[in-house]
């Protein structure tokens, strides 16, 4: 009959009960929501670096990443690749060579990382050529280079104009050469947009004079898990050279990860404080507004636990109606969001600075939903904590006279 | 045989100025008594009834109940006390309004642990008693003040109690159902020999009470017997 009690008490004021029952309601849907954009955000961010830039593996001469220079290169990178390309998990691989240069214009100068690049293969691993704004990717011309749209407007270039990259070979020479712009292309990295520039691998090597060597080597796998497991084959089949994994090449990717992690443990906590205050505050009201009836209860014989159960029964069941509801909703926006996705066109300018698409598809595994219903419906119940405890206190006599 | 007894009771309330509400008073209520505390409003009526219900402490004195003296049971041990041995009637009814009247009867079996079927047969039992069968499914709301209280007092003789404590029992009802009430009561005392212990200043209660006792300022000034 305490439950029977309990249920009734909580329809006793629909309006404050709906009130409770949506706003925990709306505590998990928010709470869930934000976990799958934030889940969406990070999925995608991730995937992103891994399949436009980073990809899942590299492979580089031992101390080429401490420091990076032409003479720590990998030498018959044909061969290398080819023997690479053997593992069944691996989709395709790429490889690099990268020298940095001054790049010239008439009118302006910049820093950039030159890639020099067979087209096809890096095409294939990282879709470069898909990114395509303007002309030819990296055909047209003798010497042709493709830049991205940001270097483009800041060295005021355009298509076909020349521009001048000054490096040093492996040997210390300085060398300079005019390419012509036959491509212009915009990925969702702006940073990686205004240092990168790609030419053609054969081109770069021969003004090198490193025909068949690379700065490394870039393996996209079919499935993100099969990460650890290539990894261990490439390390013992090549084990003179330094093989890493995605984390490892660009740990700003992970912190980045942690980051968003940490941002959405705090949305999560700042909706559930905000959730208990709201109930702490409205069973607070339902207590006191039955000072005289608890009052009641107590002097006919009804001790401290009875009482306290049916308070914090009625909790429960507020909660028990509003989880469910606060799930499905949180599952439909998901499902809909997910599908179509949610433009953040107004801040791309700046997502695009940290390499995240302006385009972002929520999604989130069935048992997060799990853990923040319990996260959150245990919220719910703690909170009725101090109503409860209040009522406990009251004497049964002066609780009687209120009026 | 005698049910209560108070020595020698004080009840004083803190304050910037301490209040004695209770002033040494000693009674005694035998089995059967259907017995009316009177006085003023200030007397000390309800205090007295309180602290033989177990509801307050004396400041001094002992409450004597059934040969108990429950002046130093705890907090917890004083609502069990109550919920075993006394039944309550109050001047606002005080009845559970989320539960019918059938489940207000049964819900003081329920904190007695009686089981299901004993508990449905007694509340029906004494709703029928109270003249109010054919009411049992109403809530509180549904019913009218007279209705109340008789639910009230049903609720009140649904533990079985050694005697029934009514604070102003009719303080709210109108002449019909203060006549009502007051015949039932007198039924049940007399068919039941329930013990009742009233604390009024209506003069129509003082008139069907066999034993009045008055109180004036916290202390007891007179006990009479109505012929």
């Amino acid at each position: 009959m305490i439950t029977q009690i309990a249920w009734r008490n909580v329809w006793r004021n629909k309006v404050r009960s709906l009130v409770v029952i949506a706003s925990v309601a709306v505590g998990i849907w928010a709470a869930t929501f934000i976990a799958a954009f934030s889940s969406g955000m990070r999925h995608r961010y991730v995937e992103t670096a891994i399949h436009k830039e980073v990809s899942h593996i590299q492979v580089h001469a031992n101390g080429y990443l401490d420091d990076p220079e032409l003479s720590e290169s990998i030498p018959d990178v044909n061969t290398m690749i080819s023997q690479i390309e053997k593992i069944p998990e691996v989709k395709s691989v790429s490889s690099r060579l990268l020298v940095n240069a001054m790049a010239a214009t008439a009118s302006a100068s910049t820093g950039v990382l030159l890639r020099g690049i067979d087209t096809l293969s890096e095409n294939n691993t990282t879709g470069i050529g898909k990114n395509l704004v303007e002309g030819n990717y990296l055909s047209g011309a003798a010497l042709p280079a493709y830049i991205s749209s940001e270097l483009a407007d800041k060295l005021h270039l355009k298509l076909k104009h020349k521009i001048v990259f000054t490096f040093q070979d492996a040997q210390g020479y300085m060398i300079s050469a005019a390419f012509r712009i036959t491509g212009i292309f915009k990925t969702s990295n702006s940073t990686f947009d205004l240092q990168n520039v790609f030419l053609r691998d054969a081109d770069l090597s021969a003004l090198l004079k490193m025909d068949g060597e690379a700065s490394e080597i870039a393996v996209l796998l079919k499935n993100d898990i099969d990460v650890p497991a290539v990894i261990s084959k490439l390390k013992s089949q090549f084990p003179q050279y330094d093989v890493k994994d995605w984390k490892q090449i660009a740990p700003e990717l992970a912190l980045t990860v942690d980051s968003l992690n940490e941002t959405l443990y705090m949305f999560i906590l700042i909706i559930v404080l905000a959730l208990v205050f709201g109930i702490v505050n409205t069973m607070l009201m339902a207590v006191l507004e039955r000072t005289r009836e608890i009052g009641m209860l107590m002097a006919i014989g009804m001790n401290r636990k009875k009482l306290f159960r049916m308070i914090m029964t009625e909790t429960f069941y507020l909660s028990l109606v509003g989880t469910p509801a606060g799930l499905l909703l949180a599952y439909i926006t998901i499902v809909l969001t997910g599908k179509y996705g949610i433009s953040l066109a107004l801040f791309a300018q700046g997502l695009s600075s940290y390499g995240i698409s302006k385009m972002v598809y929520p999604e989130l595994e069935a048992s997060v939903y799990g853990v923040i219903a319990v996260f959150i419906f245990t919220g719910t119940l703690l909170a009725s904590f101090y109503p409860a405890i209040r009522a406990l206190k009251f004497n049964s006599v002066e609780a009687m006279r209120a009026v | 045989m005698i049910v209560i007894e108070t020595k020698n009771v004080t009840k004083v309330y803190e304050g910037v100025v301490p209040v004695t509400a209770v002033d040494g008073v000693s009674i005694q209520i035998e089995e059967g008594e259907f017995t009316a505390i009177v006085g003023p409003s200030g007397s000390g009526k309800t205090t007295l009834l309180n602290l033989i219900g177990g509801l307050d402490h004396p400041t001094t004195g002992e409450v004597w109940i059934g040969g108990k003296n429950i002046s130093h049971l705890s907090k917890n041990e004083l609502i069990d006390f109550r919920l075993h041995h006394i039944g309550f009637v109050f001047q606002a009814y005080n009845l559970i309004p989320v539960l019918s009247a059938k489940e207000n009867v049964e819900f003081i079996m329920l904190l007695q642990k009686r089981s299901k079927s004993e508990r449905i047969s007694r509340a029906k039992e004494l709703l029928k008693m109270v003249g109010l069968e054919t009411r049992m499914n109403n809530r509180p709301g549904e019913l009218s003040g007279g209705q109340q209280q008789r639910v009230a007092v049903a609720r009140a003789l649904a533990s079985k109690p050694q005697f029934v404590l009514a604070d102003e029992p009719t303080a709210n009802l109108d002449s019909n159902s203060t006549a009502q009430l007051l015949d039932m009561m007198h039924d049940l005392n007399k068919k039941e020999k329930m013990t009742f212990l009233f604390s009024t200043h209506d003069q129509r209660v003082i008139d069907r009470a066999e034993r009045v006792i008055m109180l004036e300022d916290g202390k007891v000034v007179g006990s009479e017997l109505n012929g």
